[in-house]
């Protein structure tokens, strides 16, 4: 209950952060550009214990945190970048970058008619089938439509999709695993 | 007390005797001289025996015992009606009991009628639940079993075919899944 109300919060702190950054940005490719920028931050601290630790540290000053990140990515991403996330470490948000990230994708996703669509399959798709897929679902939905293609081999031919909470399941393994439930409800 | 008055009148009958048997012996014959003498003496009893009962009050002896006789005789006609009485009312009493024992046995009777018809009732339903339970069981332990058999089944046959399919899968068979998984898709399936 508690983590949930956490999560909600974070969830709206993102989202306001992600809506702001949209307004920063003067024109597509700035907000393109904004985008790869913090994913570059984000992925730089995930990667790093030390920085994750070093930056949530209450020991180390505002001040001293900023230094470091303005040595780590001065020059490697833009001002505008680093100020933004400067002003989340003055705020305490640091923890939510992940989030914002993942927001302003969503925002992103909906300022430009994209729709996210994972596709996990058996074997890995070839360029044809990818193509294919896109093309059909950019079909259905009236959208421009952005593969996330995953393999798992569990699914033992075939393949699942995930549109948003919808799950469009062509699995052999849930044919079967259906098969099997029909054979105990007789 | 009585000799000194018996030795009066013996002397003075003896000196009337002496003095009229002057007389006597003159004008009476010696036959006659014995019935004076007896009625004398019967007169002199006579007057003894008055005297004595005056002397003893024998008569209110004999009223008083009369008295305590009648009392006596009362009283015992009072036992009698008494123990007549009890007699009677023990008798009631009897009767009363007889009747008592009576109702008490046909309570007994219908009591126990009572009880046995419930304890049969009771143990008929007992044995009806006892039956129903034995099938619910018999049906669940059948299912538990067809269901255990079925589910082994299924598991097995569900690896199985996962092995079968798995061995048979080739890149071309996966591809014409996937597309025809692709060709499948339209706008009821996927919104």
């Amino acid at each position: 209950m508690k983590e949930d109300i956490a999560f909600n919060k974070l969830i709206v702190i993102a989202k306001r952060y992600s809506q702001a950054l949209i307004k920063l940005a003067q024109s597509d490719d700035e907000l393109n550009s904004l985008y790869d920028n913090l994913a570059a931050v984000n992925e730089t601290i995930k990667s790093s214990d030390d920085l994750k630790t070093f930056l949530s540290h209450p020991a180390i000053s505002k001040d001293d945190k900023k230094s470091v990140l303005g040595e780590i990515f001065g020059g490697k991403v833009s001002q505008e970048v680093l100020n933004f996330v400067f002003i989340l470490l003055d705020r305490n948000r640091i923890f939510a970058l992940g989030a914002i990230i993942n927001a302003l994708k969503e925002e992103m996703n909906r300022k430009y008619n994209i729709l996210v669509i994972r596709a996990i399959s058996a074997v890995e798709l070839s360029s044809e089938m990818k193509a294919k897929l896109a093309q059909k679902l950019e079909t259905i939905y009236q959208k421009k439509v952005n593969l996330d293609t995953k393999v798992d081999e569990s699914l033992i031919a075939g393949m699942v999709l995930k549109i948003g909470d919808k799950i469009i399941d062509g699995s052999v393994k849930s044919r079967l695993e259906s098969m099997k439930r029909t054979l105990i409800q007789r | 007390m009585f000799t000194p008055i018996l030795a009066t009148i013996s002397e003075t009958a003896t000196e009337h005797v002496v003095e009229h048997g002057a007389h006597a012996a003159e004008h009476m014959s010696f036959a006659q001289y014995i019935l004076h003498s007896n009625v004398i003496n019967m007169v002199f009893v006579f007057c003894f025996i008055v005297w004595v009962f005056k002397k003893a009050d024998v008569i209110g002896l004999l009223r008083s015992k009369q008295s305590q006789i009648k009392e006596v005789i009362a009283k015992a006609e009072e036992e009698k009606v008494h123990a007549q009485s009890t007699l009677q009312h023990a008798k009631e009493n009897v009767k009363e009991l007889e009747n008592q024992v009576k109702t008490i046995l046909l309570d007994a009777k219908d009591s126990a009628e009572s009880l046995y018809s419930k304890i049969q009732k009771d143990a008929e339903q007992k044995v009806e639940e006892i039956d129903k339970n034995l099938e619910k069981m018999i049906d669940v332990e059948e299912k538990s079993a067809a269901e255990e058999v079925i589910n082994g089944l299924s598991k097995e046959a569900y690896e199985l075919a996962t092995s079968k399919i798995k061995d048979s899968l080739t890149d071309e068979l996966h591809h014409k899944y996937i597309n025809n998984f692709i060709d499948s898709l339209d706008e009821t399936k996927v919104k």
